[in-house]
């Protein structure tokens, strides 16, 4: 603990030559540990200096900082030692995992004198770890043994081009997953070979299955996961690489080897905030009342009167529709299809390719519907449900496809998980689901449509973001942008609770800044919601007390509407530390720095 | 006098003995061809041709020496030689006799006094064809001639009608005429029309006479215009529509100043077949080898081989001509291993070529290791190669070829060639690169059926590995692109000239480019970024038309601007359905038409032999007729027939000894390129080279990630990884693959492997050729270091690099060499330069 502060002392007195940068993480080494162990990582980054602790945002884990110190610098071909994007440092610590934490990805942030850093993720499992030996191993021959799995690998491609062999026993008929997750820049591939040798090359790996992901996009991983059943007893390799041949010393990964029993390791995210057009939320026949808990729930129309019976005018409650039978569906013959209550949720699949799932609906003049669709297990890209509306005489009402004209000048289509219509006259319609190709379909295509009234609300509330550091006397600005969904014409109440002593969020406003001149946006407003937008300022008083560890403030948002009160519904949390300017931070670094010496 | 002088030289020659082999060619039989026939209509005719048979087994076209009769001279009469014209209903026979031997032919005679109706198309427009009028160098070139438009060999029968009959000249992008519209006939004084004007020459013509005052063809164009100049029976579904020619001969060999009469016979949608020996345009292709006359006779003048293309009305045909050297005494009864070689040697036979001998075991291990795996043998398995005396051991070899992970490499490199797996300049995705290589690794790896590899890329939609074929870039390219490179790569066809106009040359329309474009018309993306999906408009229609597209979303005809509907080459619409992928009946159809196997095929031997039965391997067309057309189509069925699996036919086309001839000529075969007689030494493509390079020095490469602008640097591919390993060669900057003709795979590509000063440089200069020898791990450089001698140096060197050992004369060049030069290191590091830049290395042989 001594060193501790004098690593502190010496960090404070830097800090009051110029003003601080906030601490920002480029990676951590290993990338986490076993839990209900102990083990130590270096978590590579900048402006670091004064750290004293990590913050995660469960205690289960817990966190001593070690040491810091910075990374030297190789002398150019100039002989230049000044580094590119300023020092990096590495800090040290120690990190005690409980039995109790969940196995998965942990964010945690480094809090130094000048604020909490970014994010990065600790991932915690329950195999024994194992660290990559120093020496070279990019060649077949050259692969580090790896010992009985199930056990974690933390490696790292230090440099451009490299790869990472490792060799392990399997058994035939074993079947093991390979998990990589990288914490930095690395995107990682993984591969398994053969160490058979070829006629021309003894040494040559036989490549027997790969797997890299092919994009990211929301809801999928964009690290690799590899199953493999082993048809014959032997030894083999498991190779890592990153993609594209990149590496660096921020090209850290977790190799985790295990039976495909033992399953994936689970996705532990932050509490999810709501979303209103994901294509995976999930719909049910509770939808409409979630949604009038984002408005003012009196206002919702009633079912029933006073005395229990159906109310006249009243929106119906949503009924489930599936659509089961296949074979009544409506691909090629000309089958009339059934006849939908609204609002109703359709449950159904695309079970071959050129299904077409069809059901007909009969509205009035004015009414205003929504078409939402969940797809709950494939989607998008691999599913891309597309909803047609027709009238009677097969003309197209509207469909779920935006169209516009972007950027570059060209046509766009985008399919949409949400899209509103008014229509304009009574009439009967047949609403058509479908892949937009004709060539996928089966058990797994599984959609839920929601067709139902407009309900207006409060959408999402946006807030880029997610953690603030203030010093004592600077304001700072935090937007919230708030979704007027479904013709919703109430106004918002924001608030703030939990800001660390001596800060207050008070309103204020701030400029636009100029948009593009608009393209052909096309019937945007089927696809987009309206918004309305906040600010605050974010005011520490000048002797507003530094925070050790950040506070935990919580944006909540109420709506209202023709004057009446909605539920106050929590939107974000936010990370917020007070800092000093850098002569008092050293005052007060000093006086912590006592206290820990004690 | 001269005539009957040559016919009596001919006749003798061809009575007595056929060249110089005694014996031989004595003819033993006759025959008629046809064999028989039935005539229809009145002045129906039929070309009769005698084919004699001679001891050594040859045919001989003795039609002009042989004597016709027939059996009842009242049913009709011969009007020239061998030609009947048929006069009244009957049965009767056509006999012919040469010297004491006779055949005959049976000839029946229905309705011979009903006139056929009349018909342009086939009645006008064919002397348009025969007369060469609407070629692609006069009428029936793009804009036609003077002012004057035909259809290019009468495709377009009624805008042939049209422009004759009302005037007006070609637009390529619309259907209407410009003004002045000048008919080019006249009813009412039909002898002063232009178009029998200008023909005969009363009125002056850029094209000459096309036929006399008074001919057959003057009176036909006369006799119409008289009658009004109707249209006549229509041609789209009537039943004089020729659905194809037939030619006899489809191929003739023949010896310098001989003759073969070509018999064309058109075979009619009702059925029929009708003999148009008389009615066709016949133009030769190479007449240094050889002439055509007018009425279809060839005469051969040197050694060669060339082909006779047959134009009919809408219709072409060709016969294949070679034209043979002196027959050879004893010529060698060559082993045959598979029916490759029986149709080789069958043709080398005819054109007294003899193959050369079977390859070394040395030779056969390098070739057949460039080939299928892109590598050279290693040193010690040419020795156990060498040694190895089991006879079946070739057979062997390709097999463990086959299962080695160096060929999945390498013909994932090839067909990444052909499928143009590469980033492009402004870097879309490389993810999608990866799915769409990986997906190509998957076809070798498992040798999936080729039809169904190219049905899924001809169809992909979605977001699965080969749609990503159709987006590299933003956007999905322009649908006329798409399908051009489809049917190139599948079909082996180009049908590019007919996007403006009508194929100059072949049969293509300008209606069926569109038809077929119509395919890919409704293709769009879905999405933008990393998710971006390939769909078609269900319907045809698009989908959610609410804003003006900046571009038009249909596929529309540039001349009549109407959308056009999604049509196959054989004229078949497939219709849009409500739930249907037209793309998928396309792909159905191409892979299952014949064209499909053969251009697979023709590409896959290419690979082999340095050249396709076709060249280019994917330029299809009657006047580029494939070298072995018999040999083509047995490969392509038997292809089809074994599940279209590469495996299969690149094994077929190994095992066989055509493949495995030495290239060491003899001396009838060493002016032969294109009859694989021997085995024509081809440069080593550029990565295969420098792989090559690579293994003989034992120094691995690191290829960086960028490009030659500079931009994207930072990556490298793992260290040793091969050219042929890389997945988008324009990423991977490098002067040497860029200098010795890697494909850049913008387009379908075609390599440059033409030397070049600049290669020569590099071999002088280059650090691919120099850097490489004496460094720290190199080959050499380390037996050096181990205190090898000379003589174990040499021997692996030449083991390594060229597959052998050295000959004792060259062993001992090599030594005395090393011992004059001022130092060892220096003599060992040009030893490996010298055999780096030798053809020998550089080439596979």
């Amino acid at each position: 603990m001594v060193s501790i502060a004098a690593v502190l002392f010496l960090a404070a007195g830097n800090l009051a030559a110029e003003k601080p940068s906030e601490p920002s993480l480029l990676s951590v080494f290993p990338l986490g540990g076993q839990v209900g162990t102990t083990f130590e990582t270096t978590v590579r980054g900048r402006s670091l200096d004064g750290a004293y602790a990590l913050w995660f945002r469960s205690d289960a884990v817990q966190a001593r900082v070690l040491s810091i110190e910075e990374e030297p610098v190789e002398p150019s071909a100039s002989g230049n030692r000044k580094r590119k994007g300023g020092t990096v440092q590495h800090l040290r610590v120690e990190i005690q995992v409980r039995e109790d934490l969940p196995i998965g990805s942990h964010p945690f942030r480094v809090v130094t004198p000048h604020g909490l850093s970014n994010p990065l993720t600790l991932h915690v499992h329950t195999e024994p770890v194992l660290i990559e030996q120093t020496d070279a191993h990019e060649l077949p021959r050259q692969a580090q043994p790896l010992p009985e799995h199930p056990l974690a690998v933390h490696g790292r491609i230090h440099e451009v081009g490299q790869v990472d062999y490792y060799s392990f026993d399997a058994r035939k008929g074993e079947e093991l997953l390979f998990e990589a997750f990288s914490s930095g820049p690395l995107d990682p591939a993984v591969s398994l070979y053969a160490l058979t040798g070829s006629w021309f090359d003894d040494d040559r790996a036989v490549r027997l299955a790969y797997h890299d992901d092919d994009v990211s996009y929301p809801g999928l991983s964009t690290e690799s996961a590899l199953r493999y059943r082993f048809a014959k007893d032997g030894n083999f390799l498991v190779r890592v690489n990153g993609f594209w041949g990149y590496g660096g010393l921020d090209h850290t990964y977790l190799l985790r080897i295990v039976q495909v029993e033992a399953g994936s390791t689970p996705k532990t995210g932050i509490r999810s905030e709501w979303k209103e057009r994901t294509w995976t939320r999930r719909l049910d026949t509770e939808r409409m009342k979630t949604l009038w808990s984002r408005s003012v729930p009196d206002l919702a129309p009633s079912l029933t009167d006073d005395e229990g019976k159906p109310k006249e005018g009243a929106v119906a409650a949503i009924r489930e529709i599936p659509v089961v039978d296949a074979d009544a569906e409506p691909t090629r013959l000309p089958v009339e299809p059934p006849e939908i209550p609204l609002p109703a949720l359709i449950v159904g699949t695309i079970e071959r390719p050129g299904d077409v799932d069809r059901v007909r609906f009969s509205t009035k003049e004015g009414d205003k519907l929504i078409l939402e669709v969940e797809t709950p297990e494939k989607t998008i890209p691999v599913m891309n449900p597309y909803l047609r509306v027709v009238d009677a005489a097969g003309v197209e009402a509207f469909t779920n496809v935006y169209s516009n004209v972007n950027v570059n000048g060209n046509a766009s289509k985008q399919i949409r998980p949400k899209t509103a219509f008014a229509f304009s006259r009574d009439g009967d319609f047949t609403l058509d689901i479908r892949d937009i190709t004709a060539s996928y379909g089966d058990r797994e295509m599984r959609y839920r449509v929601l067709v139902r009234p407009w309900v207006p609300h409060m959408g999402e509330v946006h807030i880029a973001e997610d953690h603030i550091n203030l010093v004592a006397g600077e304001a700072k600005k935090l937007s919230v942008t708030t979704d007027q969904e479904e013709g919703y014409d109430g106004f918002v109440i924001l608030s703030i609770e939990g800001l660390p002593q001596g800060v207050r969020a008070v309103p204020g406003t701030e400029v636009e800044p100029d948009s593009p001149p608009p393209f052909s946006v096309g019937k945007i407003e089927r696809f987009r919601t309206k918004s309305q937008k906040a600010t605050f300022v974010i005011l520490p008083a000048p002797d507003a007390p530094a925070t050790r560890m950040p506070a935990v403030a919580q944006v909540y948002a109420q709506p209202v509407v023709d004057g009446k009160l909605g539920d106050r519904i929590p939107v974000k949390d936010l990370l917020v530390m007070v800092t000093r300017q850098p002569e008092s931070v050293s005052e007060n670094q000093r006086k912590q720095a006592t206290e820990a010496s004690r | 006098m001269t005539r009957v002088l040559l016919s009596c030289a001919l006749l003798f020659g061809a009575l007595s003995l056929y060249g110089a082999v005694e014996g031989e060619s004595e003819i033993v039989s006759i025959r008629l061809v046809p064999e028989a026939r039935t005539l229809s209509g009145k002045a129906a005719s039929q070309q009769f041709v005698v084919m004699a048979k001679t001891a050594g087994g040859r045919e001989l076209d003795l039609t002009e020496q042989a004597r016709f009769t027939l059996a009842d001279p009242e049913l009709a009469a011969f009007r020239e030689t061998g030609r009947v014209i048929a006069a009244r209903d009957g049965e009767t026979k056509v006999r012919a006799a040469v010297g004491a031997h006779e055949a005959e032919a049976s000839l029946r005679i229905e309705g011979s006094s009903q006139q056929r109706p009349f018909s342009f198309s086939r009645d006008i427009a064919g002397i348009f064809t025969r007369r060469g009028c609407n070629g692609s160098g006069c009428h029936g070139g793009v804009k036609g001639q003077a002012g004057f438009k035909l259809s290019h060999n009468a495709v377009h029968p009624h805008d042939d009608y049209q422009w004759i009959v009302e005037g007006g000249v070609f637009q390529v992008t619309t259907n209407e005429s410009e003004d002045p519209k000048e008919p080019r006939i006249n009813l009412e004084h039909p002898e002063s029309s232009l178009l029998l004007q200008k023909a005969t020459m009363q009125v002056a013509h850029g094209g000459g006479p096309r036929f006399e005052k008074g001919s057959d063809d003057y009176a036909t164009i006369l006799n119409w215009i008289k009658a009004g100049a109707p249209y006549g029976e229509e041609s789209g579904e009537d039943s004089s529509k020729i659905v194809r020619l037939e030619t006899f001969p489809a191929e003739v060999v023949l010896e310098h100043g001989s003759r073969q009469r070509i018999l064309v016979t058109a075979h009619l949608s009702d059925g029929t077949r009708e003999d148009f020996t008389h009615q066709v345009l016949y133009e030769v292709n190479e007449s240094e080898i050889a002439d055509v006359s007018a009425s279809g006779v060839i005469e051969a003048a040197k050694p060669g081989e060339t082909a006779v293309s047959i134009k009919a009305a809408g219709r072409n045909a060709r016969v294949g001509v070679g034209v043979v050297a002196q027959p050879l005494e004893n010529y060698p009864d060559v082993p045959r291993n598979n029916f490759i070689d029986e149709e080789v040697f069958s043709k080398l036979r005819r054109f007294n070529i003899v193959p050369s001998e079977l390859s070394s075991d040395e030779e056969f291990l390098r070739r057949v290791c460039l080939d299928l795996t892109g590598r050279l043998p290693p040193p010690r398995r040419v020795r156990e190669f060498v040694k190895d005396n089991d006879p079946r051991k070739r057979e062997k070899l390709v097999e463990v070829l086959f299962d080695s992970p160096e060929f999945v490499d390498y013909w994932t490199f090839r067909f990444s060639d052909l499928y143009r797996v590469a980033i492009f300049p402004i870097g879309i995705n490389p993810k999608w690169t990866q799915m769409y290589s990986e997906w190509i690794r998957d076809f070798i790896e498992r040798d999936r059926p080729y039809d169904e590899v190219a049905r899924e890329r001809i169809a992909a939609q979605g977001y699965a590995s080969p749609t990503r074929h159709y987006l590299p870039y933003l956007q999905i390219p322009p649908p006329e692109n798409m399908m051009g490179e489809e049917v190139r790569v599948y079909m082996g066809r180009r049908l590019d000239c007919a996007q403006c106009h009508d194929h100059p040359y072949e049969e293509w329309t300008q209606d069926q480019f569109w038809g077929m474009t119509a395919f890919f018309g409704p293709m769009f993306k879905l999405g933008g970024g990393e998710t971006s999906v390939v769909f078609d408009f269900p319907d045809g229609k698009e989908v959610a038309p609410d804003v003006p597209s900046p571009k038009e979303l249909r596929v529309v005809h540039p001349r009549t601007q109407e959308p056009v509907q999604p049509t196959l080459l054989d004229g078949t619409v497939v219709a849009f359905s409500d739930t249907g992928l037209p793309r998928r009946k396309l792909a159905k159809w191409m892979t299952s038409h014949p064209y499909f196997a053969e251009a697979t095929v023709n590409r896959i031997w290419s690979l082999f032999f340095g050249r396709g039965f076709v060249n280019p391997v994917d330029d299809f067309r009657s006047t580029n007729p494939p070298t072995h057309p018999k040999l083509l189509t047995r490969l392509a069925e038997d292809f089809a027939r074994n599940g279209f699996q590469l495996k299969h036919l690149m094994r077929t086309i190994v095992t066989s000894r055509t493949y495995q001839l030495s290239s060491a000529t003899n001396t009838t075969n060493a002016a032969d390129k294109i009859n694989y007689s021997h085995a024509l030494p081809r440069p080593l493509d550029a990565e295969i080279l420098f792989d090559a390079i690579t293994d003989v020095t034992g120094i691995e490469e690191r290829f960086e990630v960028g490009t030659n602008r500079g931009v994207w640097r930072g990556g490298t591919a793992p260290l040793g990884t091969r050219a042929v390993q890389l997945r988008e060669t324009d990423i991977y900057p490098s002067v040497f693959l860029d200098l010795y003709g890697r494909a850049n795979r913008f387009s379908v590509p075609e390599r440059d492997a033409s030397p070049k000063l600049t290669q020569a440089l590099h071999m002088l200069a280059g650090s691919t050729y120099n850097d490489k020898l004496w460094t720290e791990g190199a080959r050499v450089f380390d037996w050096y270091q181990q205190g090898a001698s000379d003589e174990e140096i040499v021997h692996d060197l030449y083991l390594v690099a060229l597959s052998r050992e050295p000959t004792k004369p060259e062993l001992q060049n090599v030594k005395r060499l090393i011992a004059r030069t001022p130092t060892r290191e220096q003599a060992l590091r040009d030893l490996q330069w010298a055999i780096l830049s030798s053809r020998e290395f550089a080439e596979n042989h």
